[in-house]
C-alpha cells in the first residue's frame, strides 16, 4: 500500500518533532503510582478472596443458632478451608507470571488465567450457597410444618408446588444479584483486555 | 531499588523516549491522555526494569513493555491527570513550513490508523518503526506467518477506509 509507506517514511522522519521530557521529569514520574488495570483486578481478587474468608469465620447470625444444622453442612463447611487455600496458591502462582515484558499474548494469557481462578472460586461458592440456602429453605419451612413425616402426611400438591416454587425464586434472586455483581466490577477492567485478547484468538486461526 | 539502577534505567529512556511518544501518539486523542498514558508506561518500564537482563536491546524490550501497557494495563483516567511536572512540555508542537497537501494525505491516514483496533494499531505501530515480521510476531506473541497475513488485511482494511 502506497499510502502506508509514503506515511512510514514521514513517521520515521517526524521523531525530532516528537516532545522532548528532560531526566528530571522522567525521574519525577517513576516516583508516581501506577494505576494500571492488572494491579486493580488484583487488588478486587484479594478483596474477594478476604471476604470470604471474614463472612466464613466472623459472620454467624443469631438465627443461626437456632436452626439444627444437619451433620452433613457442618461438615462441608470444613471441606471450605482446603478450597480456599488452593484457589489462593493457583492465584498467587498465576500472578506471578503476570509480567509486563511477555509478550501481548502472553500477558493477556496470564492475566486471563488468574482470573479464571478467580472466577472459579466465585462459581464455587455461588454453587455451594445456593445448595446450602435451598437445603435450609425447604427445611426451615417443613420444621415450621411440623417435621418431614407431618409434612409429607398433610401436604398437598399446592404446597409442594409453593415450597419449590418460593425456594427457587428466591435462589434466583440472590444469585442473580451477585453474577449483575460481578459482572458489573470485572465489566468495568476486563472489557478492553477481553476484547484484545479475542482479536489476537482471531489472527491465530 | 539502587541509585546506579534509577540512573541507567532513566538514561536509556532519556535516550528512547521517542518510542513511547510514538505509541502515546497511536493510542490517544488528546494531550491529557497522552501525558497519561506515557507516565503509565514510565511506571511499568521502571517496575519491569529490574527484570530487564541485557540479553536484549534496551528499545526491543521498551517496545513490548509499552505496547503491553498501551493495550492491556492502561485505563484512561476519567479525572485531570496530576502530571503538572510535564505541562506544557510533551505538546510543543513544532512549527515550519509544510507542503499543504502532503500533510492533508498525512493527515488521513492518520485518522485511518486511529480507527483501527488495538492490535491493529500494534501491528501498523510496528510495522511504521521498520520492525521485521519475527520480530513483530516475537512482540505480539502470534506466529510470523499470521503477522504478515494480519498485517495485509490491515493494509486492505486501511484501504478501504481511505477510499470509501
Amino acid at each position: 500500500m502506497e499510502e502506508l509507506d509514503f506515511f512510514k517514511k514521514e513517521w520515521q522522519k517526524k521523531s525530532d518533532a516528537l516532545p522532548k521530557l528532560s531526566y528530571d521529569e522522567l525521574y519525577a514520574m517513576i516516583l508516581k503510582r501506577s494505576r494500571s488495570t492488572v494491579k486493580w483486578i488484583f487488588i478486587v481478587c484479594l478483596m474477594e478472596f478476604v471476604l470470604g474468608l471474614l463472612i466464613t469465620l466472623l459472620y454467624h447470625p443469631q438465627f443461626e443458632k437456632n436452626i439444627k444444622v444437619p451433620p452433613f453442612l457442618e461438615w462441608t463447611s470444613y471441606l471450605l478451608i482446603p478450597v480456599l487455600v488452593y484457589f489462593i496458591y493457583r492465584f498467587f502462582s498465576n500472578y506471578r507470571k503476570i509480567s509486563a515484558d511477555s509478550s501481548v499474548k502472553g500477558l493477556l494469557d496470564n492475566i486471563i488465567r488468574s482470573r479464571r481462578t478467580v472466577k472459579a472460586y466465585i462459581l464455587f461458592n455461588l454453587i455451594y450457597g445456593g445448595i446450602i440456602s435451598m437445603y435450609m429453605m425447604i427445611h426451615n419451612f417443613v420444621s415450621s410444618k411440623g417435621g418431614w413425616d407431618e409434612f409429607i402426611s398433610h401436604a398437598d400438591s399446592k404446597e409442594y408446588l409453593l415450597v419449590i416454587g418460593v425456594t427457587l425464586i428466591s435462589t434466583a434472586i440472590v444469585l442473580g444479584f451477585f453474577i449483575g455483581f460481578y459482572a458489573l466490577i470485572y465489566g468495568f477492567f476486563m472489557r478492553r483486555l477481553k476484547r484484545n485478547y479475542n482479536e489476537l484468538k482471531k489472527i491465530e486461526f | 531499588m539502587s541509585k546506579e539502577l534509577e540512573h541507567s534505567f532513566i538514561s536509556q529512556l532519556e535516550e528512547h523516549q521517542n518510542i513511547v511518544h510514538k505509541i502515546c501518539r497511536i493510542y490517544t486523542n488528546d494531550s491529557d491522555a497522552h501525558k497519561d498514558l506515557f507516565q503509565e508506561i514510565t511506571i511499568q518500564l521502571w517496575k519491569a526494569y529490574p527484570k530487564f537482563r541485557g540479553d536484549a536491546k534496551f528499545s526491543t524490550w521498551m517496545y513490548r513493555v509499552a505496547l503491553n501497557t498501551a493495550i492491556t494495563l492502561y485505563r484512561k483516567s476519567k479525572k485531570q491527570p496530576k502530571t503538572q511536572d510535564i505541562d506544557n512540555v510533551v505538546y510543543k508542537v513544532r512549527s515550519e513550513p509544510y507542503d499543504d497537501t502532503q500533510e492533508r494525505q498525512l493527515r488521513l491516514i492518520y485518522d485511518a490508523i486511529k480507527q483501527l483496533n488495538d492490535i491493529e494499531k500494534a501491528l501498523v505501530f510496528l510495522y511504521l518503526e521498520d520492525k521485521n515480521y519475527c520480530e513483530i510476531s516475537e512482540t505480539l506473541g502470534i506466529s510470523e506467518v499470521n503477522a504478515r497475513v494480519k498485517m495485509n488485511r490491515i493494509k486492505t482494511k486501511l484501504k478501504t477506509i481511505l477510499n470509501p
